[in-house]
């Protein structure tokens, strides 16, 4: 057996190659108490017990533990696990005879899966750190790239002056004058946009209002209003504009063109 | 006022098509010789330069300017309503501020009113471009050019290299290419003051070509690195000019 260091992440990440069942039993038992991701290849066979059984006869596969308590059987082809438990597993790693025996189980649903291999490839312990976030189609940043792009997607006869507009209590996403040229200020929403979204918007409006008499308007852009913002919009004068980050994205496919009016 | 007339819908609606693909909505600027439009798509990528003389309609009707804004989409969803053995008449209704369309056929009459738009006052100026070479080539080969980029890529390059006209792209899926020799049949003519070569949004230009092939057989395309391509579609009567952003960096 030989134990790595992953390259350039010297931090608690773990790799053996070839470990006995023994070796084994103590990188997966050290991983899944101490929240980590477990990687473990070899000949296995799976049982499980729950809502419905199935058995998986012996194979080489990989099975993922991960530190919510999600568990994965991966065979060599296919992009599903042919196993599985979802979050909230608890998991029991044993010497059984000869094998390592991994059980994940579901107390409240009552469900087991249990994997026993007989022979270990490798056992890979990863201190794994994800923060990011992911977006289906576009982030908020791109749908202001998109309204910034054409700003018709916020209405006709938009047209933007600044983005990302420092003022006291934050930044404002898009600001603007409207076909009357009533200054426009613009907050964007990735998800249905809730009354605290509202009220940030209002916070902007208010830098405004304080400064000036004119006439201003406020544009909460978002998928949809989530339930309960609707009154409060109403009520602070606010406005709403329906737009989909999937749409922005298309726009945005379109975007890396140069305009025309450059080579005016 | 301002009232045409004509006895079949389906040239006229190619052309109102190829319109589409770009303008949202437009102005078309009117007299007694022709009518004409000039506008932008709205994020000012692409451009289309329109000119239609009144020789084109069986009937032409115009007194003064007139102006005439239609949501262009719009105006084709009605005109895609007329059957193609109905005589069209289009009439400006100025009082109600109203496009009334016409549709007549033997004894029956079908009659369709669309809203007329408030003008839109921005002046569209024409980008300034010295172009330092030109391909005039079949619009069937350029649009079967760019139907194979699709295949590979989301941006397409238009090159004059020497006696070469050259359509490419290359992207994860892998490449295509059409390369015109200055003897091809279906290069009629290339004039090259000085290599060039620019790149396109393939969606736009794709947009544009598909809706043109109905309506022109031949197109000259004007060139110059980097800067927007000038693609004139030659018509039986009248003008079709498209220009079209590059793409840089890409």
């Amino acid at each position: 057996m030989e134990a790595h260091t992953l390259k350039g992440n010297s931090r608690n990440n773990m790799i053996l190659d070839a470990p006995t069942v023994e070796e084994a039993y103590q990188a997966v038992i050290g991983g899944t108490s101490r929240h980590k991701t477990v990687i473990i290849s070899g000949n296995c066979w799976v049982d499980y017990q729950g809502r419905a059984s199935s058995t998986l006869e012996p194979g080489e596969r990989i099975v993922m533990l991960k530190p919510d308590g999600s568990a994965l059987v991966h065979r060599p082809t296919n992009y599903a696990p042919v196993n599985w438990q979802p979050p909230g597993a608890i998991f029991r790693t044993a010497i059984k005879g000869d094998n390592l025996s991994i059980r994940a189980f579901r107390r409240k649903e009552n469900e087991t899966l249990e994997v026993t291999f007989d022979r270990i490839i490798m056992v890979a312990v990863l201190d794994l750190q994800d923060s990011g976030e992911f977006y289906l189609h576009a982030s908020e940043k791109d749908m202001q790239e998109a309204i910034l792009f054409q700003p018709d997607l916020l209405e006709e006869g938009f047209r933007p002056i600044k983005a990302e507009k420092p003022v006291e209590p934050g930044f404002i996403d898009i600001m603007g004058v409207d076909k009357d040229n009533v200054l426009t200020i613009v907050e964007i929403k990735r998800n249905p946009a809730t009354s605290e979204a509202v009220l940030q918007l209002q916070k902007y409006m208010d830098v405004f209002k304080n400064d000036s008499t004119r006439r201003i308007r406020g544009i909460l852009v978002a998928p949809e209003l989530a339930r309960g913002a609707q009154g409060l919009l109403a009520t602070l004068g606010l406005e709403f504009k329906a737009l989909s980050p999937k749409v922005c994205s298309e726009v945005l496919k379109r975007k890396r063109s140069k305009t025309l009016t450059e080579f005016f | 006022m301002f009232e045409v007339e004509l006895s079949r819908i389906d040239t006229f609606r190619n052309l109102v098509k190829a319109l589409s693909v770009i303008v949202d909505e437009g102005t078309f600027n009117i007299d007694e010789a022709q009518m004409k439009l000039l506008a932008m798509d709205p994020s000012h990528v692409a451009m289309v330069d329109f000119e239609l003389p009144s020789e084109f309609f069986d009937k032409y009707t115009c007194e003064g300017e007139n102006r005439l804004t239609l949501n262009i989409g719009e105006f084709l969803k009605f005109i895609d309503r007329v059957d193609k053995d109905e005589n069209v008449k289009i009439k400006h209704d100025e009082e109600n501020a109203r496009l009334i369309i016409h549709c007549k056929r033997g004894g029956h009459t079908r009659r369709f009113a669309m809203p007329v738009l408030e003008p839109l006052d921005d002046e569209v100026p024409q980008p300034k471009i010295f172009f330092k070479a030109s391909a005039r080539i079949l619009t069937q080969s350029l649009r079967r050019a760019i139907r194979d980029s699709t295949l590979v890529s989301e941006h397409v390059k238009v090159e004059v290299a020497g006696d070469v006209f050259k359509v490419s792209a290359t992207g994860d899926m892998g490449s295509a290419l059409s390369e015109w020799e200055k003897d091809s049949d279906e290069l009629l003519e290339l004039k090259v003051e000085e290599d060039a070569s620019a790149t396109f949004t393939l969606s736009y230009l794709q947009d544009i070509v598909n809706a043109v092939t109905a309506s022109s057989e031949v197109a000259t395309l004007e060139l110059s690195t980097d800067m927007p391509i000038k693609m004139d579609f030659e018509l039986p009567q009248g003008r079709l000019i498209y220009y079209l952003a590059p793409c840089i960096g890409v």
